[in-house]
C-alpha cells in the first residue's frame, strides 16, 4: 500500500474519529495553531484541530452564525453541529480571538463543549506581547490541567515537545522532496499530510510521514513543469481544489504559505533549558512568533517568508488565494504582490468561496497565468 | 534536534584555557625568580606589584611573560601561565606612567588579539566564564530555573560597565597626582578594578592562596573590600542568573568595543529567519539584537559572548553563522 493512503483513510474515512470517540483521553480542539499542541498532550489529551473546508457544512452553519462571515468559520460552526463530526467527540474547545469572527463563535459554540478563548496580541513583536501571550497560555495550562486532572510536568512537557518536533522534523524531511525539479512531492499531497495532521496522532503521523519520505527517496520524478508557490488563505480537506486544478495543469505547487499547509509543521519548540518555565515559555513563543497569520497589525514577517520560499524552492510565480470575506487576507493581497513585483515575481490572486460553482473561471484564470509563466521562461539554449 | 557540536568544541577550549590558565606553572615548570607574594592586609599594593615588575622585561614569575586581553589574572601568583588580562597592564601602567616606546609592543599584541576574537576570549577562554558556565550546570541539576534579567537592568548593566572602565582607567591616572592629598602614589586606590574584580578572590584559594579577603586598614580600603564583596556576590549570583558577572565585566567592555567591526562575527540572513525566537532564547546573556536585527547582515552585540549557541540552535539552515573575516566557520 502507497504511504500516501494512509494520510487520505484519516481524512476520508471515520476511523480516526471512532478511536478518539472510543479513546480514553479526553479530546480538545482548536480552532488554529496558535493553541500549542505540545501543551494539550502533555495534560494527557488529545489535539484536534477543527478548522473545516466542507461546503455543505457552511451552508449548515448560516443557520447560527451571519452569513457575512468566511466560510471557515461557517464551516466550522456547521461542522461541530453534525452528530458525530470528524472528532467523534469534544471535551474542550480552545479557540483563539484572532478575528472578529472568531471572537463571537465561543458564546455560540457554547451548546457543543465548554469554550476557552485565548487573547492574542495585536502585533506579535510589541511592547510586552510575548509576555501577555505567555499568561495566556499558562492560562490555558491551568484550564488543561482542571480538565484532564493530570498536571503537566516536567517530563510530560519534554515528552510532548519532542513528539512535535519529531514530526516537524520528519516534515522538513518531505520538504527537501519539493524543492527537486522536478518535486517528487505534490502541493496537493503536502496539504493532504498537512490536513491529516490536523486530527491524527501525532507519533503515528510522524511513523507514516517517514514512511513516505523513505518511499518518495526512489520513486521516479513526474513531468517537469512551472513551480509555485500558494499563500493565502488556508486551504482546508475537502477544499483542496484550487492546488488539484493547478496541478492539472501541469504546474507543480512546489510550496504554500499557509496555516493548514506547512506552517503547522514547521518550525520546532527549542527552549533554553529543559525545565517547566523555560518549556512552556518556547512553546508560547513557538505558537506567537514564526506565525505570519494576517491577523497581526505588521505584515513584514509574512513578506519575508513567501519571499524567502520563492528562493529556496525556486518558484516561477506565486498564487494568493483569497476566501471571500476574510478581509486580514485580502488587505495584505496588495503589499505581497508588491513585494513579489521587487523581486520581478508574478502573482496570481483568486478570489474564491467554498462553493465549487467558479471552477471553470478559477481554471480560465490559472490556465492564462501559467501560459504568461511559460512566456516569460527563458528560451532553452 | 541537531547536535549541540559547537558547545561541545567550546567546552573543551574553556577547559584547556581554565587548566592552562590557572595551573599552568604546575604543568610547565618554571624558575620563579621571584614568586608575587599573597596580599596581606596592609601591606602596601604598590610594593607587591613595583614598577620593574610590570613588562616582560622584569624577572620572571609567570611561565610566559606576556599578557592577555581576558583574566589571565596576576593575582593567580604562583599557579598562572600568563602575567594579566589588558585591563590590569593598562591600569597599571597608566598610573607607573610607563614610557609607550616599552608599551607600545604589548599594546599592539592585545590589541592584535582582541581584534581576532573580540569577545570570543569571554564565551571561550575566560575562566570566570567556564566557572559561571558550571555553576549554571550544577544549577540545573537541582531543576531551578534561570532568573532572567529584567529589560532594565540590562540596559543599566551595558551602561554600568563602560563607566566602571573608564572610571578605573581615569583612576589610576589621577591617583599620582597631588590632588588627592598627597604627592606620589595614593596606594590604596592603586589597581582599582583588579580590587573590585571577583577574580582577585576567585583565583587565588583555587591555587592554594589566601587572597587577602579583607582588609581595614583605611577608609578607602574598607570601602574596597565591600565592594569587592559586593562584586563577588554579583558573581556568585551567577548560579541564578546565567553568565551574570559577564554583563558587568569591565574587560568585557573592553573587548566589547572589537565585538563590532573586529574579525571574528555573527552574521544573520533576514530573508531566511522566521522569527522563531530560539536565539533569543538560548542566548546565556539574553541579547536581542541577533533576534531583532532584520536589516543588518552583522548581528554581534556587544554583550555577545560569541558562544555560538544560537548558530547551532537555529532551525533555518544557513540562517546565522559565525564568521572569521566574512568567511563562514559555523552556520546554522
Amino acid at each position: 500500500m502507497p504511504a500516501l493512503d494512509y494520510f487520505r483513510e484519516v481524512l476520508e474515512t471515520a476511523q480516526r474519529a471512532e478511536e478518539l470517540k472510543t479513546g480514553s483521553r479526553p479530546v480538545v480542539g482548536t480552532m488554529c495553531n496558535f493553541v500549542p499542541e505540545a501543551l494539550i498532550i502533555a495534560a494527557g489529551a488529545v489535539p484536534v484541530r477543527i478548522c473545516a473546508g466542507d461546503h455543505s457544512a457552511a451552508l449548515e452553519g448560516e443557520a447560527l452564525v451571519p452569513r457575512d462571515i468566511c466560510p471557515v468559520c461557517k464551516s466550522t460552526v456547521g461542522t461541530l453541529q453534525r452528530p458525530g463530526g470528524p472528532h467523534g467527540r469534544l471535551d474542550l474547545l480552545v479557540v483563539p480571538a484572532v478575528c472578529d469572527a472568531k471572537k463571537k463563535l465561543p458564546q455560540v459554540l457554547e451548546g457543543q463543549a465548554p469554550v476557552h478563548v485565548m487573547e492574542l496580541p495585536v502585533d506579535k513583536q510589541g511592547q510586552g506581547a510575548e509576555r501577555r501571550w505567555l499568561d495566556q497560555v499558562r492560562l490555558l495550562a491551568e484550564r488543561l490541567e482542571k480538565l484532564t486532572g493530570q498536571r503537566i510536568t516536567r517530563q510530560g512537557l519534554r515528552g510532548a515537545i519532542d513528539l512535535i518536533n519529531a514530526r516537524q522534523n520528519a516534515y522538513r524531511e518531505l520538504l527537501a522532496l519539493r524543492q527537486e525539479n522536478p518535486p517528487r512531492l505534490s502541493g496537493l499531497e503536502a496539504l493532504l499530510l498537512a490536513n491529516a495532521s490536523f486530527t491524527d496522532d501525532v507519533a503515528r503521523w510522524t511513523h507514516h510521514a517517514r514512511a513516505l519520505a523513505s518511499e518518495r527517496q526512489s520513486a521516479p520524478a513526474p513531468a517537469p513543469g512551472p513551480r509555485l508557490v500558494v499563500t493565502g488563505a488556508p486551504l482546508i480537506y475537502p477544499n483542496l481544489r484550487l492546488v488539484e486544478l493547478i496541478e492539472s495543469l501541469g504546474a507543480h505547487v512546489v510550496a504554500d504559505e499557509m496555516c493548514s499547509g506547512s506552517e503547522r509543521l514547521y518550525v520546532p519548540i527549542i527552549p533554553q533549558e529543559w525545565n517547566l518555565p523555560e518549556m512552556l515559555l518556547a512553546v508560547a513563543e513557538t505558537a506567537l512568533l514564526p506565525t505570519t497569520c494576517p491577523c497581526f497589525s505588521r505584515h513584514d514577517d509574512r513578506l519575508t517568508r513567501i519571499g524567502e520560499l520563492v528562493d529556496a524552492y525556486s518558484a516561477d510565480g506565486v498564487v494568493y488565494h483569497n476566501l471571500r470575506l476574510c478581509a486580514l487576507y485580502q488587505f495584505e493581497a496588495t503589499a505581497v504582490r508588491d513585494a513579489l513585483a521587487a523581486r520581478s515575481v508574478p502573482m496570481l490572486e483568486l478570489q474564491t468561496d467554498y462553493t465549487p460553482e467558479d471552477t471553470e473561471q478559477m481554471h480560465t484564470r490559472v490556465q492564462a497565468f501559467l501560459e504568461m509563466l511559460e512566456a516569460r521562461a527563458p528560451v532553452p539554449g | 534536534m541537531k547536535p549541540r557540536k559547537v558547545t561541545l568544541v567550546r567546552r573543551l577550549v574553556q577547559l584547556a584555557f581554565f587548566i592552562l590558565l590557572l595551573y599552568g606553572a604546575f604543568i610547565f615548570p618554571h624558575p620563579l625568580e621571584a614568586p608575587i607574594p599573597s596580599i596581606e592586609p596592609g601591606t602596601p599594593r604598590t610594593s607587591q606589584y613595583p614598577r620593574d615588575r610590570i613588562l616582560w622585561v622584569s624577572g620572571k614569575e609567570c611561565v610566559i611573560d606576556m599578557y592577555l586581553p581576558v583574566l589571565a589574572c596576576r593575582f593567580i601568583a604562583q599557579g598562572g601561565t600568563f602575567k594579566s588580562c589588558s585591563l590590569h597592564v593598562l591600569s597599571e601602567n597608566i598610573t607607573w606612567k610607563t614610557s609607550i616606546k616599552l608599551l607600545l609592543p604589548h599594546l599592539a599584541f592585545l590589541a592584535v588579539l582582541s581584534f581576532l576574537f573580540a569577545r570570543m576570549w569571554c564565551g571561550w577562554a575566560c575562566p570566570l566564564g567556564a566557572m559561571q558556565d558550571a555553576m549554571g550546570w550544577i544549577r540545573r541539576q537541582f531543576g531551578a530555573g534561570p532568573w532572567h534579567l529584567a529589560q532594565g537592568w540590562d540596559r543599566f548593566f551595558r551602561v554600568l560597565r563602560h563607566v566602571l572602565l573608564w572610571l578605573s582607567l581615569a583612576i589610576s591616572a589621577l591617583i599620582t597626582l597631588p590632588l588627592f592629598g598627597r604627592t606620589g602614589v595614593n596606594d590604596a586606590l592603586f589597581l582599582i578594578y583588579c580590587q573590585l574584580c571577583p577574580s582577585r578572590l576567585v583565583y587565588p584559594p583555587l591555587g592554594g592562596v589566601n587572597p587577602c579577603w579583607t582588609d581595614f586598614t583605611n577608609g578607602i580600603t574598607t570601602t574596597l573590600t565591600f565592594l569587592g564583596w559586593f562584586c563577588l556576590g554579583v558573581f556568585a549570583l551567577g548560579f541564578m542568573v546565567p553568565r551574570l558577572w559577564c554583563r558587568f565585566c569591565a574587560v568585557g567592555a573592553l573587548l566589547s568595543y572589537f565585538n563590532r567591526g573586529g574579525l571574528v562575527t555573527l552574521e544573520k540572513q533576514a530573508g531566511k529567519c522566521t522569527s522563531c525566537g530560539t536565539c533569543r532564547r538560548v542566548c546565556p546573556v539574553e541579547v536581542q539584537r541577533v533576534y531583532r536585527d532584520r536589516t543588518n547582515p552583522i548581528v554581534t552585540d556587544t554583550q555577545c559572548t560569541l558562544c555560538g549557541r544560537c548558530v547551532e540552535s537555529c532551525p533555518e539552515e544557513g540562517c546565522l553563522s559565525m564568521c572569521l573575516a566574512g568567511r563562514s566557520i559555523v552556520e546554522s
